[in-house]
């Protein structure tokens, strides 16, 4: 029993040292509660869902866009800082600074495979829905294609923000934990964003990701060409534009200060 | 090649500088070996050579470049060793991590390959090329870290402690290339805590200690700039109850000769002295240990010998 008592006490003061991943863990969990009320209403309603009849009514259809691209949120705001972390653990994060490859090169291309793997899994995802369950998609391919494209891109300048302050800092960035979050509740990755109340709409109209899951979900299930769903792709495009030069730009400060303080490889 | 100016550094939140406007320059054809004790700064200066770390103030260049403002030219003149073990991929073989690492260098496909190919023969690593990383040794390990700096064939290497914890036979393929890159006219900076490995490689060596570089010179000038000599006396069997015996002994040569280290090693006792040594007063401690007297000899100190009195707290 003694011994059960210093592991418990040992998990418990690792725990307590660990606050922002403390506090964070509480809140997701709160978060995590809100989101199932919402999603709770919207099941309420019925088998016809009104609220998603421009998505073609299909509530599998509906969700399964959601969650795949959840996973490309995620990726795209954990890959880059993932790659560094690992890199640091592997011992190999200082040999590649080293060698003479550009530092934004060097993080695309470490980036690159999570990505493809990201793509393949929603293909897999995708091919699942229509054979196994039957869902009727009508995909634009184009459409579907730059929808992806620039949403991962308008995050991954996002996703290197938060790794030039993870570079720094160390510890877990409340960037990638805000965005992840907001985007779960907000941007109507389960439930419709008309479920929200009036002001929790205006910020969900205010995330890029809101835009990009509806042009996505058009052009996935409804089949809605570039041209239908132009004025979300410009607004990710305009998105990236700013987001991407920004990141790299916080990454090589990120770089520069752990530089300073001799912390490069520290994690 | 390798040329440091007033470099200062400092972590941030520690009040003293961890390198004390350290300043040095090492030419090609050379070796030179930076020693020190533990945290004196032997690492910081390497990752500051290589640009890992910025210095708080000063100058550091490779090759006439500066590390911090021409990083990439300096670093295209740059082979680096690092101290730690634990720098590649474990699931690629070795072959495939010096093919990531020297295409990253920027070698071209045709180059890389041939390159990969000597390199390895080189450090004996060609029949493990391969196998996957996580199954080398240590000492595979430490060669295929030295593999990888000499992929580019660079003008200078960098090598943080690259023979410790590994066998004989891989220290000497270490020291070998090494032997190799000098006559080859490289510039090496080598930090070591083997001093016989110093001794027999390096053309000059610096000593560091809390971060300040205490003396830079050829070894002939590290041992004669200490006037310092070595007398052991060795007996052919323990001496009874000498550890005891010692302390009286140390008090006496102490007030009577300038002695800096009295020590007993096995069943030999070791004098460690500056200028001349009472003959009468050592004669009358030998017979004082009624044990029979195997050998007496007196050496030069060597480079440990050194390195121990430089290491001392009060030495400045």
């Amino acid at each position: 029993m003694f011994k059960l008592y210093l592991f418990l006490k040992r998990s418990l003061i690792t725990l307590l040292s660990y606050r922002t991943a403390l506090v964070l863990g509480i809140l997701g969990s709160l978060v995590g509660l809100l989101q199932f009320s919402f999603m709770g209403r919207f099941l309420t309603e019925g088998n016809n869902f009104p609220a998603i009849k421009a998505y073609g009514g299909n509530l599998l259809g509906y969700l399964i866009i959601g969650t795949a691209f959840t996973s490309f949120v995620g990726v795209s705001l954990n890959s880059f800082q993932s790659t560094i972390r690992s890199e640091q653990q592997m011992g190999t994060l200082e040999y590649l600074l080293i060698s003479n490859t550009r530092l934004e090169l060097l993080l695309t291309y470490s980036g690159l495979m999570n990505f493809v793997s990201a793509f393949v899994n929603v293909a897999v995802l995708l091919g699942a829905v229509v054979w196994v369950f039957h869902v009727p998609l009508s995909i634009n391919v184009p459409g579907t294609i730059l929808s992806m494209a620039l949403t991962i891109t308008a995050l991954s300048g996002i996703g290197l923000m938060s790794a030039g302050i993870i570079i720094v800092t160390k510890v877990g960035d409340p960037i990638t934990w805000v965005f992840t979050t907001l985007t779960g509740l907000l941007s109507g990755v389960l439930f419709p964003v008309e479920y929200l109340p009036s002001y929790l709409k205006t910020v969900s109209l205010l995330l890029p990701t809101t835009h990009a899951l509806h042009a996505l979900r058009m052009a996935i299930l409804q089949n809605a060409s570039v041209s239908d769903i132009s004025s979300q792709l410009f607004l990710l495009a305009g998105i990236s534009f700013i987001t991407v030069p920004l990141g790299f730009a916080v990454v090589r400060l990120g770089f520069d200060r752990a530089r300073k303080s001799g912390s490069l490889a520290h994690y | 090649m390798i040329r440091l100016e007033h470099v200062q550094y400092g972590y941030p939140g520690k009040s003293a500088f961890s390198i004390c406007d350290v300043t040095f320059a090492s030419e090609p054809g050379a070796v030179f070996s930076l020693l020190g004790p533990n945290g004196a700064g032997k690492t910081t200066l390497i990752r500051i050579l290589s640009g890992l770390i910025l210095p708080t103030q000063g100058t550091a260049s490779i090759c006439g470049f500066d590390v911090a403002k021409e990083g990439y030219k300096a670093r295209a003149c740059l082979g680096l060793v690092l101290g730690d073990e634990r720098t590649f991929y474990y699931r690629l073989s070795g072959k495939q991590n010096l093919e990531f690492f020297g295409g990253l260098g920027g070698l071209s496909r045709g180059k890389l390959k041939r390159r990969i190919s000597d390199v390895l023969g080189q450090v004996g690593l060609e029949d493990s090329a391969r196998l996957s990383f996580m199954k080398y040794s240590t000492g595979m390990r430490k060669r295929l870290n030295l593999a990888r700096a000499l992929l580019g064939d660079p003008e200078v290497y960098l090598l943080d402690e690259p023979n410790s914890g590994i066998d004989p036979a891989s220290a000497r393929t270490i020291r070998e290339i090494i032997g190799e890159l000098r006559r080859r006219g490289r510039t090496i900076l080598l930090t070591t805590h083997y001093m016989e490995e110093a001794e027999r490689i390096s053309n000059r060596i610096g000593f560091l200690k809390k971060g300040s570089l205490l003396k830079v010179g050829e070894l002939s000038e590290f041992k004669s700039g200490f006037h310092t000599k070595k007398l052991s006396v060795l007996f052919r069997v323990p001496v009874q109850g000498a550890t005891e015996r010692l302390d009286p002994i140390c008090q006496r040569l102490r007030q009577e000769t300038v002695c800096d280290r009295v020590s007993l090693v096995d069943n030999a006792i070791e004098i460690t002295f500056n200028g001349s040594l009472d003959m009468n007063l050592l004669l009358s401690i030998i017979t004082s240990f009624d044990s029979e007297v195997s050998t007496v000899k007196l050496d030069e100190p060597s480079l440990e010998d050194v390195f121990v009195r430089m290491a001392e707290a009060d030495y400045v």
